[in-house]
């Protein structure tokens, strides 16, 4: 890898890796578990990125991030039954697996900013997962519907339905203080 | 009262930059490790995440193949003895090798030809 190639890559994650962060948050609903995941995902991009051109490598990012995602997600699954088989444990610890749908607890009420922020994050966890994924994905990182369908390895009219419903979950749960035509 | 409309990605994008700025340093540093490998004295990393899958998939399989081939050799040691030891087979007599009487053997003067003329010639056999 040239220092050229080495400096874009460096540029490329540093854009990115606030979001990735936020994202892997999300996901694993533990903020190390997160980084760790991060970390993985960076190495595992790097390692492939010579290959893409640099319109891609975002996709490619997400997409490299997400398997790393779903893999600890099966480990963990894993994990979680054999302590149950040896009764060792039988709740979840890091309460990964609890998907809830979101719960319009909040939806009319009047928020300020930083309480909003707060509802909001907490709604956008409560989702389940492919509506989370997808609902991050296109949404806010404005990933094509084909790219976030390449990502979640599934195809565009599911991604197009669980965009639906994530959005519908959020409005319901948060009420109309949350502006989506952009 | 006017009510303020918040965008999502916006909201999304606060929360985000707050989140970074806590992992700030190892952030910077995981992203130089990962262009500029100084991947040193990461105790998260075990050897096995370290290694490419072709590796990690060969490890087992020639340790695998390895125990096979220890084991079919030794099934050939006790089925087929050695040719050695097959010529040398040959030239006891069959009587000797008569487990049912042995005391006809030791009666037998040939027993005590045969054992003179072993101890002779030790590299007759």
């Amino acid at each position: 890898m040239d220092t050229e190639q080495s400096r874009q890559l460096e540029v490329f994650l540093q854009q990115v890796r606030a979001g990735a962060l936020k994202y892997a948050t999300c996901r694993c609903r533990d903020e190390d578990a997160a980084l760790d995941v991060l970390q993985d995902a960076m190495i595992g991009f790097v390692d492939s990125a010579a290959d893409f051109p640099q319109q891609a490598w975002k996709s490619l990012f997400y997409k490299i991030l997400q398997r790393r995602i779903s893999d600890r997600y099966r480990k963990h699954q894993w994990r979680n039954r054999l302590a149950q088989m040896f009764s060792l444990s039988s709740h979840n610890d890091d309460g990964e697996a609890d998907y809830e749908p979101a719960q319009p607890e909040h939806g009319g009420h009047h928020y300020e900013a930083a309480e909003l922020q707060q509802a909001f994050d907490e709604a956008v966890q409560a989702l389940p997962e492919r509506q989370q994924q997808a609902y991050l994905l296109r949404q806010w990182q404005q990933l094509s519907v084909k790219q976030v369908a390449d990502i979640m390895q599934c195809s565009e009219g599911s991604v197009k339905t669980h965009l639906s419903r994530a959005m519908a979950s959020l409005k319901l749960a948060l009420g109309e203080w949350i502006d989506e035509e952009n | 009262m006017k009510k303020t409309k918040y965008k999502a990605s916006e909201l999304l994008e606060q929360s985000a930059e707050q989140l970074a700025l806590r992992h700030q340093q190892r952030l910077h540093q995981m992203t130089r490790e990962a262009v500029y490998g100084k991947r040193a004295a990461s105790s998260r990393h075990n050897l096995w995440r370290g290694l490419r899958w072709p590796v990690a998939v060969a490890t087992p399989a020639l340790a695998l193949l390895g125990v096979v081939l220890v084991w079919q050799l030794s099934q050939q040691t006790t089925n087929n003895p050695p040719a050695l030891q097959m010529a040398a087979d040959k030239n006891i007599p069959a009587w000797v090798k008569d487990t049912e009487v042995p005391l006809a053997v030791l009666q037998n003067i040939e027993f005590y030809q045969w054992l003179e003329n072993e101890l002779d010639n030790p590299n007759h056999t």
